[in-house]
């Protein structure tokens, strides 16, 4: 008896443990990347002078060169940390996104977000309409991509309302608004002038590059309530897991935790799309790795989501900045890197840890 | 002979006749949707920039088919020239695209026994799109009978990728419609965004004509892509007509199959090295034309049931009926220019997939 | 009555001065090699002449040898023989007859002389048509919001042959009478059905109509195939002017390389300029050293890049198909001019945003007249692009400096 629990109780401090462990491997990643990525870039900027143009800004010194204070403290800075909240956001919502719907390879734009907001961005670059009439420019192209982003999950929100569905309608629902949105966007780039075309592209492929003091707290603040709503939703999400009839049997509405999550994971990645277009496979994959270590406790699986999903982010950002002769957005990077390892998990995904 | 069965209402005799009605009906139908493909056909031949009366579109046809010369310049000439190098070839290309495409279709749904499965949906069009953008870069053009080989085969190995991983995710895991259709979406999103990698650094300004060149589009089609297309339609059809009833044991599952007499690990590869050979040969000369492939045989399902040997043939038809409608509402509704059928489809299929999906009233496999 | 003889002697020998001073003019482009690309210009001047059959004489007689001669074989049958003889001498008479050419890509072309009416497909190509007053040659046009109406005038209401500026229906020009040839521009993305055309007898001409000097050599064939020569030839001393005029200030000879002003060019929205691109051309041209270090025609420079910023020109010039008609200065200032903040040039007023609809030439002479103001004049451009207005387009009575916006910098905004 005594050695039995004696095992149980060591299996159970190595879970623990191991649990922990990640995490603290996953944040301090991200911590360490973000440190580096401030003297990652085209620019020519020593390594430690970096740190050192930062900490002078923060004692209050004057800048020594203009320039260099301006790309470490305007761009770079700026850029590391919209990666981080972005990685986190996306991370997060894929977690969510895959135990709620309880498909492997749901991600936050499953509900069409991304096709909206490159619809919005296409609306106010192509055609120079803005919801907000009196805006141009980025504001008008952020504006339009958060409202327009949000449609797609509405019209899903209404069907899940009036129609019962499940999960896998959920997800074909999402794929089916998000071709018409496609339609749409399509039929606006055939008719675009050459200079919209090309700014409507390069928006939708997705980069971090649009960051700045100015939007870094939205970006935050919408990543901080889409993380606190969805970690206490955690547990609801492990009883989602066994099927909607148990979850009502233990007491968890799964049609109304499943539209809470839906509204906060949209508002989450609309507020992450509006700003840096569509960032793929982050929010995808980082369930995935993080599910090997873990395993699919959501109270677990979704806080260590989001502190992968920030260090492979910021990460990858990093790549991207010193890409090809100019730079690359993240978009990029993230398709190609991210690209392959979703073949892999794909072909090596085995039902063990869905079913 | 009648009376055998005794009491029963349905002797044999008029079990055998209401099969053969049956069996006619759909036939019927089968009949109707290849005569509306001829219809739909002769009245596209008919829409263009340049006035010609319906009939002498015809007569002109018929003439140029029995050796008919004009003298150059003249209007007869240009007539003759129009009808014959310009739209026959436009509106064979929409048929064979729409025959092509949707034969895949049905035969993806068979196999992997998923209603949403297309060339599109499956990331297919996307990875062919892609081969054939690879070799274009590398400097093969369509100019040259090789370049055009070329291009086409790297379509056909780019479509093969997600062909093959869609086959391995649908043999090892149980994977819902919504599953397969998910792996397409990534799959494409990953294309895209290499086609896209490749364009912008190897065009800068370019990105509207590459944009351009990857719509579906049967605009500019000349009589020099028909052979190739042609002759894949005409063999992949030819196989998966003549396939139908290994098509239909797919769906009742490999064991099944293998007690009925079919291998059903090396048919599907079979059958997915030729989809993927018909789709890069579309797909290279006419760019991502989607949905054809879901939506015929959908609409097909509904009138004719699931028996594959009626459904292929009529899909057949219908896809070719679907991509010729989508060709003339895109060059009437902003007549002179021309809206790509890419997406006109697009803007016609999308909504239907929509709408199949809330309609259902089952699940799509779901376990609860 | 002996007023008015005097006054009428006055009249005549007054125009007969004025008609004698043109004649006596006499001018000849001398300087300026390889631009006429028509087989037959033995000589490679700007002429097809009798000059050029004693050139051939002299190929044929061993004098001079043929590799310096490229454009000698007349008749493209690989031999300089008499045969090339008789037909300059026909081509001198100006016969209708078939002739080659070199088109933009320099393929060796043959079309019908004189070409009939054209199809135009391409803003730049159609203000080279315009510069050479061939406007009676169009019979139709492609789409296009850029085709300028206030710069070309009734060109603009010529039947249009496409939905798109790249391309042309055949089916559509099949309709117009009397069409001959397509006239379009050197890029591959225009007329890239250009073989459904040839098959039907219809020549595809590709002129060079948009990169910088190459642009003179191309109005002068185009000026020749039209059977506009005169003209051609007057637009072409318009160019020589200005090239002539900014070389002898601040040509490759004339200054050291560190009194030169450094620059670099940006085209659409952020593509900045490599050493392929036409504007790097044209900014050599006008006397400074492009910064620019790449092979590619253009590089973006996102939000968000660093990469421009190690880079330190003087000058930053911005060209933009602003146009001719109204334009909110303010508004375009402040979308193009949002990337390059943070630029030297940018900040010391030194970034301007350049209207790329007058022709290459008359935008070289704005850069130039930007980079050097003191050497150059200040209003350099301006005159220039007045003296195009008048005399090579159809614009009627704009006034450069009140009607037209040709340069936007800081100094122009409003305090």
């Amino acid at each position: 008896m005594e050695v039995g629990l004696s095992s149980l109780k060591e299996d159970y401090r190595i879970y623990i443990l191991r649990k922990t462990v990640f995490m603290i491997a996953c944040i301090s990643v991200a911590l360490l990347a973000l440190g580096l990525s401030v003297s990652f870039g085209k620019y020519e900027i020593g390594f430690f002078e970096s740190y050192g143009i930062i900490i002078d800004h923060l004692r209050g010194i004057e800048p020594a060169d203009e320039m260099k204070h301006y790309i470490v403290w305007e761009l770079r800075l700026p850029r590391a940390i919209m990666a981080i909240a972005v990685g986190a956001g996306l991370g997060i919502g894929g977690a969510a996104m895959q135990s709620m719907l309880r498909n492997p390879l749901a991600d936050p734009y499953t509900t069409g977000v991304a096709s909206g907001a490159s619809l919005g961005a296409a609306v106010a670059i192509i055609l120079g309409i803005c919801l907000i009439p009196s805006l141009t420019g980025q504001y008008a192209i952020v504006v339009n991509a958060f409202f327009f982003s949000l449609i797609p999950a509405t019209i899903i929100v209404l069907i899940s309302k009036y129609k019962k569905t499940t999960p896998t309608m959920i997800i074909l629902a999402g794929i089916g608004v998000m071709y018409i949105f496609s339609a749409t966007t399509s039929l606006l780039m055939l008719i675009a002038e050459p200079d919209s075309l090309a700014e409507v592209y390069i928006w939708t492929v997705g980069s971090l590059g649009r960051a700045s003091w100015e939007n870094i707290p939205l970006v935050i603040t919408f990543v901080i309530i889409g993380i606190i709503i969805i970690q206490t939703n955690s547990r609801n999400l492990n009883i989602l897991a066994m099927g909607d009839k148990n979850a009502i049997s233990l007491g968890v509405n799964a049609l109304r935790t499943r539209l809470t999550l839906l509204v906060t994971i949209a508002f989450l990645t609309a507020g992450i799309v509006s700003f840096t277009g569509t960032i793929g496979f982050v929010g995808l994959i980082a369930p995935h790795i993080v599910r090997i270590f873990l395993g699919s406790d959501n109270r677990y699986l979704v806080p260590a989501s989001a502190a992968l999903g920030a260090a492979l982010l910021i990460v990858a950002d990093c790549i991207a900045k010193e890409a090809g002769a100019t730079g690359l957005p993240v978009g990029v990077i993230t398709a190609i890197i991210g690209g392959p390892i979703f073949l892999m998990i794909l072909l090596k995904m085995r039902s063990k840890a869905w079913n | 002979m009648s009376g055998d069965a005794g009491s029963s209402e349905f002797s044999s005799e008029d079990m055998k006749e209401q099969y053969h009605s049956y069996i006619l009906r759909k036939i019927l139908f089968i009949i109707l949707c290849f005569i509306l493909v001829i219809i739909l056909g002769g009245y596209a031949l008919t829409i263009g920039g340049r006035e010609i009366a319906h009939l002498d579109v015809y007569r002109i046809l018929w003439e140029h088919l029995n050796g008919a010369e004009y003298p150059r310049g003249t209007s007869e000439w240009w007539d003759d020239y129009i009808v014959w190098e310009i739209r026959l070839p436009r509106v064979l290309m929409a048929i064979i695209a729409g025959i092509s495409l949707s034969v895949c279709g049905v035969a993806m749904q068979s196999m992997l026994k998923n209603p949403l499965a297309d060339p599109y949906t499956t990331g297919m069009a996307s990875g062919a799109v892609f081969g054939a953008v690879v070799a274009i870069v590398l400097g093969m053009s369509f100019t040259t009978a090789m370049g055009m080989y070329g291009i086409v085969g790297n379509a056909f190995i780019g479509g093969l990728i997600p062909a093959l991983v869609i086959i391995t995710i649908s043999k090892f895991v149980r994977t819902t419609p919504a599953t397969l259709i998910l792996a397409g979406i990534a799959l494409s999103y990953m294309f895209n965004a290499l086609k896209t990698l490749l364009l912008i650094t190897t065009n800068e300004e370019n990105i509207q004509e590459a944009y351009i060149w990857q719509i579906g589009s049967v605009q500019d089609a000349v009589w020099a892509d028909i052979p190739l297309m042609f002759a894949m339609t005409v063999i992949g059809s030819i196989f998966l007509l003549s396939t139908s009833r290994q098509l239909n044991l797919l769906t009742l599952g490999d064991d099944s199959a293998r007690s009925l007499g079919l291998d059903a690990s090396q048919f599907r590869t079979v059958c997915l090295i030729l989809l993927s050979l018909m789709i890069a040969s579309i797909v290279s000369f006419t760019g991502i034309i989607g949905f054809v492939g879901l939506v015929a045989p959908h609409m097909v399902r509904m009138i004719l049931g699931a028996d594959n040997r009626f459904i292929t043939p009529a899909s057949m038809a219908l896809g070719a009926t679907l991509i010729l409608a989508a060709d003339v509402v895109g060059r009437t509704i902003v007549a002179p220019g021309e809206l790509p059928v890419g997406i006109i489809m697009s803007f016609i299929g999308a909504p239907i997939f929509l709408y199949l999906i809330i309609r259902q009233k089952k699940g799509y496999g779901e376990v609860y | 009555m002996a007023t008015i003889a005097i006054a009428s002697i006055l009249v005549v020998s007054g125009l007969g001065l004025v008609l004698l001073s043109q004649e006596s003019d006499g001018y000849r482009s001398t300087d300026f090699p390889e631009r006429l690309m028509i087989f037959g210009n033995a000589n490679n001047d700007d002429y097809l002449d009798e000059d050029d059959i004693t050139t051939l004489e002299k190929i044929i007689a061993g004098e001079l040898d043929a590799e310096d001669h490229p454009l000698a074989d007349a008749n493209q049958d690989g031999v300089i023989d008499q045969k090339d003889i008789d037909m300059v001498r026909k081509m001198i008479d100006r016969e209708p007859m078939e002739i080659y050419y070199l088109n933009a890509h320099g393929d060796v072309k043959s079309v019908q002389y004189p070409v009939g009416d054209v199809a135009v497909v391409g803003t730049g190509i159609m203000g080279a048509v315009m510069s050479i007053g061939a406007d009676e040659k169009v019979a139709a046009r492609s789409f296009g919001a850029t085709y300028d109406r206030t710069l070309i005038g009734d060109l603009y209401d010529v039947p249009i042959i496409s939905d798109s500026l790249f391309r042309a229906d055949v089916e559509l020009v099949s309709n117009i009478d009397g069409i001959t040839a397509i006239l379009t521009q050197e890029s591959t993305r225009y007329v890239q059905n250009a073989d459904v055309f040839e098959n039907a007898g219809i020549d595809v001409i590709r002129i060079a109509a948009t990169d910088g000097l190459d642009t003179i050599g191309g109005i002068l064939t185009l000026g020749y195939l039209l059977g506009f020569e005169e003209q051609a030839n007057e637009y072409v001393r318009f160019c020589d002017e200005i090239i002539s005029y900014i070389n002898d200030r601040v040509g490759p000879d004339m200054m050291a390389d560190d009194e030169r002003v450094t620059s670099l060019s940006v085209v659409m929205i952020n593509s900045v300029s490599g050493k392929d691109s036409a504007y790097f051309s044209a900014t050599q041209i006008a006397g400074s050293i492009n910064l620019a270090d790449w092979d590619d025609t253009t590089q973006r420079f996102q939000e968000g890049d660093e990469w421009l910023l190690s880079y330190d020109p003087d000058f930053i010039i911005h060209a933009r198909g602003i146009g001719y008609g109204d334009v909110d200065i303010q508004a375009t200032w402040d979308q193009y001019g949002q990337y390059f903040t943070e630029m030297r040039a940018y900040k010391e007023g030194n970034y301007h945003i350049l209207n790329g609809n007058p022709p290459v030439i008359v935008r070289i002479a704005y850069i130039a007249s930007i980079f050097y103001p003191d050497i150059i004049g200040e209003d350099f451009g301006d005159i220039k692009h007045q003296e195009f207005l008048d005399k090579f387009s159809n614009a009627d009575n704009l006034n450069v400096k009140e009607d037209v916006v040709s340069t936007i910098n800081v100094h122009m905004l409003a305090a």
